[in-house]
C-alpha cells in the first residue's frame, strides 16, 4: 500500500488549491500516511465475495425502483418564488448592481 | 425565568393550553439561558427578534385555539442548515459571512408547523470532526462535565439540548455527527433512512452519507418532527418518493427480534464499561421478550477504512467550490492571478482538519490510486449493504454501542487517526443508508452517560422509535 513523500503532500496540495505552510506539510504527511496504513486493510477483500450478489435487486429494484425517463415538473414555482429574499410586490426579482458607472 | 422547564413537546404545549407560562416566556428563557451559559460555547449566534416576533403569534394562535402541530417550540438549529436571512457558517471562517439566501426545506416545513428557529449552534468545521474541538469559533463544552468533549460534529446541539437551552435541536449525521454526541451528552439522537428527509439547503459534507437529524430528550418529539419533515421533496432527488414509503414500511413490521455483530463488540479499544452496559442492555431487552441473536457481519471490519475513503473522496469534491469567490474567502493580501486567490484563500481559511481531508481525498481519486481505494471502498460498501438488507429479513433491529467509550477529556485525543477510530460503531450505518437512533442507556462510574444505538432496515425509521419506547429508561 502507498507510502507518501513530502513531494506527494506538495503535489496533493497543488492538485486541492491550498496553500500549506512547511510545518502542515510535515503534519500532513505523517498523518496521511498513518491514515492510508489503517485503511490498507481494503486489500485483503476479495471481490469475488459479491459474486452471487445482485446489486439492482438487492439494493435497488425491491426498494427504490428507477424512476420513469421522463419530463416532469419537479420545481414548484410558488415555493421556489417564497424562496428568493428580494421580491418586488410583482414576484419580479431583485438583484444587486454588479456595473457600476 | 420559568421553574419547571419542559422536557417534552407534549409537556410544552400542556403548558402553554394551561396558561403555566407563555410561547413567549419559554422563549425568553431560553434566550436567557443561552446567555447565561455561553462558556459552554453551544449556540454561536441566537435570532431574538425574529424568535420572540413568532412566539407573539404562537401565544396568539394558542389564545385563538388555532393552533400548529409544533406550535410555540423553540429549536435550535446547526450551523450548517441554512435559515434565511442569517449567517450560516458551517462552524468555518471560510463561511463567516455567508448569509443563508433561503430556508432549508425542513426549515421551511417546521416554521409553517409553528415551530419557532431560536438560533445557530456551534459544530466541528464542515461537519469534520467527532469531539466538538475543531470549530473555527472556539470548542463546545460538555454540559455533564466541562473538562470532556461534547462530542461531534453536532457538538453544539447535543450540549444545548442537554444544558437545557432549547428543547429540540437538528444536527447533520453523516457517520455519527448526531448520534455520537447525543450519547456524549444524554439526550436522544437520531439519523434517518439515506434520502428519509431533504437535505436541501444543507451545506454538504458528503453528499452519499449526508443526513440531518433530530436531538431530544423523549422519543416521542424525534418521532413527532420526522413525522413532518420525513417527506420527499423535489429540491432533493435523494428523496425517497412518498409512494414508495408506505410499502417499504408495510414489508418490515416490527418484531421482537434484536441481532448485534458478536465479533464487532469485541474490537480491541472499546471501553470494558461500554460493553458491561451493552450487556446489560441486552438483558434488559431479555426480560422485556425480545428474543437476542449474536450475529456475524464479515464487512462491518472494514466499515471505518472505506468510510474514510469514501468520506475524503466526497468532501474534496464538496468543498472545492469553497474558494474565496463563488463561496468564502476574505482579505488574503496580493494576488497574481485566480489560482493564487483558490491556494490562499483555502489554504487561510480552512481549519487543519478540513485540508487534511481534502488532501487525503485527493489522493484516494488521483489516477493510479481510485481503483484501489475509492473503487475498492465501493465493492465494500455495496456488499455491506446486502449484509444488512440480508440481516433485517430477520431482525428489526440491530444493536450496538453508540461510541467504544464515553466523553473523553477535552485535548486528549490529537491524533486524527484515534479520534477516526472513535466512529466504529456509527459509520456503518451511514455507510448502509439505515436509520439508527442513540438512546441513552445508563452512566458510567464517573457519572457520563453511555449511548445504546439501535439500527433499523432502510425505509423502517418508525421501528426505532417503538424499539426506543420500549426500551425507555427513566434516567433523563
Amino acid at each position: 500500500m502507498a507510502q507518501l513523500g513530502i513531494e506527494d503532500i506538495k503535489k496533493l496540495a497543488d492538485l486541492a488549491k491550498i496553500e500549506l505552510t512547511d510545518n502542515e506539510e510535515q503534519e500532513y504527511l505523517k498523518n496521511i500516511n498513518d491514515i492510508l496504513g489503517h485503511v490498507s486493510q481494503v486489500e485483503a477483500f476479495k471481490s469475488e465475495a459479491l459474486s452471487t450478489y445482485d446489486f439492482d435487486s438487492q439494493v435497488r429494484g425491491d426498494i427504490l425502483p428507477e424512476r420513469q425517463d421522463g419530463l416532469s415538473f419537479g420545481f414548484d414555482r410558488e415555493i421556489m418564488l417564497g424562496n428568493i429574499s428580494n421580491k418586488s410586490s410583482d414576484n419580479s426579482v431583485k438583484v444587486s448592481k454588479v456595473i457600476k458607472k | 425565568m420559568i421553574a419547571n422547564i419542559p422536557h417534552s413537546i407534549y409537556e410544552a404545549q400542556e403548558n402553554f393550553k394551561l396558561k403555566n407560562y407563555s410561547v413567549t416566556d419559554l422563549v425568553v428563557h431560553y434566550l436567557t439561558e443561552i446567555n447565561n451559559k455561553k462558556n459552554l460555547n453551544a449556540v454561536l449566534e441566537t435570532f431574538d427578534h425574529e424568535a420572540l416576533q413568532a412566539a407573539k403569534i404562537a401565544d396568539e394562535n394558542f389564545k385563538s385555539g388555532n393552533t400548529r402541530l409544533l406550535e410555540g417550540i423553540p429549536i435550535l438549529v446547526k450551523d450548517c442548515i441554512l435559515v434565511k436571512g442569517h449567517v450560516a457558517s458551517a462552524g468555518s471562517k471560510m463561511l463567516e459571512k455567508f448569509v443563508a439566501p433561503y430556508d432549508a426545506t425542513v426549515i421551511r416545513i417546521l416554521k409553517e408547523n409553528g415551530a419557532i428557529i431560536i438560533g445557530r449552534t456551534n459544530m466541528d468545521e464542515f461537519a469534520l470532526g467527532g469531539s466538538g474541538e475543531n470549530s473555527a469559533y472556539g470548542k463546545t463544552l460538555n454540559p455533564l462535565d466541562e473538562t470532556k468533549v461534547p462530542g461531534g460534529s453536532s457538538s453544539g446541539s447535543a450540549a444545548a439540548l442537554a444544558a437545557n437551552l432549547c428543547l429540540i435541536a437538528l444536527g447533520s449525521d453523516t457517520g455519527g455527527s448526531v448520534r455520537q454526541p447525543a450519547s456524549f451528552c444524554g439526550v436522544y439522537g437520531f439519523k434517518p433512512s439515506y434520502g428519509g428527509n431533504s437535505r436541501f439547503g444543507l451545506i454538504a459534507a458528503a453528499s452519499s452519507l449526508d443526513t440531518i437529524g433530530v436531538f431530544a430528550k423523549d422519543v416521542n418529539d424525534i418521532k413527532l418532527i420526522y413525522d413532518i419533515i420525513g417527506k420527499q421533496d423535489t429540491f432533493d432527488g435523494t428523496t425517497t418518493p412518498d409512494s414508495l414509503r408506505t410499502k417499504i414500511k408495510s414489508k418490515n413490521n416490527f418484531k421482537k427480534i434484536v441481532a448485534y455483530p458478536k465479533e464487532y463488540i469485541e474490537s480491541e479499544g472499546i471501553d470494558s464499561e461500554v460493553k458491561n452496559n451493552f450487556i446489560q442492555s441486552l438483558e434488559t431487552l431479555k426480560l422485556k421478550g425480545y428474543e437476542i441473536k449474536p450475529v456475524s457481519l464479515e464487512s462491518l471490519k472494514y466499515a471505518l477504512s472505506i468510510y474514510y475513503i469514501i468520506n475524503t473522496a466526497e468532501v474534496s469534491t464538496n468543498l472545492s467550490r469553497m474558494e474565496g469567490l463563488r463561496f468564502g474567502g476574505g482579505d488574503v493580501g496580493e494576488i497574481k492571478n485566480y489560482q493564487e486567490l483558490f491556494s490562499k484563500s483555502r489554504g487561510k481559511f480552512f481549519g487543519p482538519e478540513v485540508k487534511r481531508r481534502i488532501i487525503l481525498g485527493s489522493f484516494v481519486l488521483s489516477h493510479g490510486y481510485f481503483d484501489a481505494y475509492y473503487g475498492k471502498a465501493q465493492i465494500i460498501r455495496a456488499k455491506m449493504k446486502e449484509d444488512f438488507a440480508n440481516l433485517f429479513k430477520d431482525v428489526s433491529i440491530v444493536l450496538m454501542p453508540t461510541a467504544p467509550a464515553t466523553a473523553f477529556v477535552s485535548g486528549e485525543k490529537r491524533d486524527p487517526l484515534t479520534l477516526y477510530l472513535e466512529d466504529i460503531f456509527t459509520v456503518p450505518a451511514n455507510l448502509a443508508g439505515v436509520p439508527a437512533i442513540s438512546i441513552p442507556s445508563g452512566f458510567d462510574s464517573a457519572g457520563l452517560p453511555f449511548g445504546l444505538q439501535a439500527m433499523a432496515a432502510f425505509g423502517c425509521d418508525e421501528n426505532l422509535f417503538t424499539f426506543a419506547e420500549d426500551f425507555k429508561l427513566d434516567i433523563i
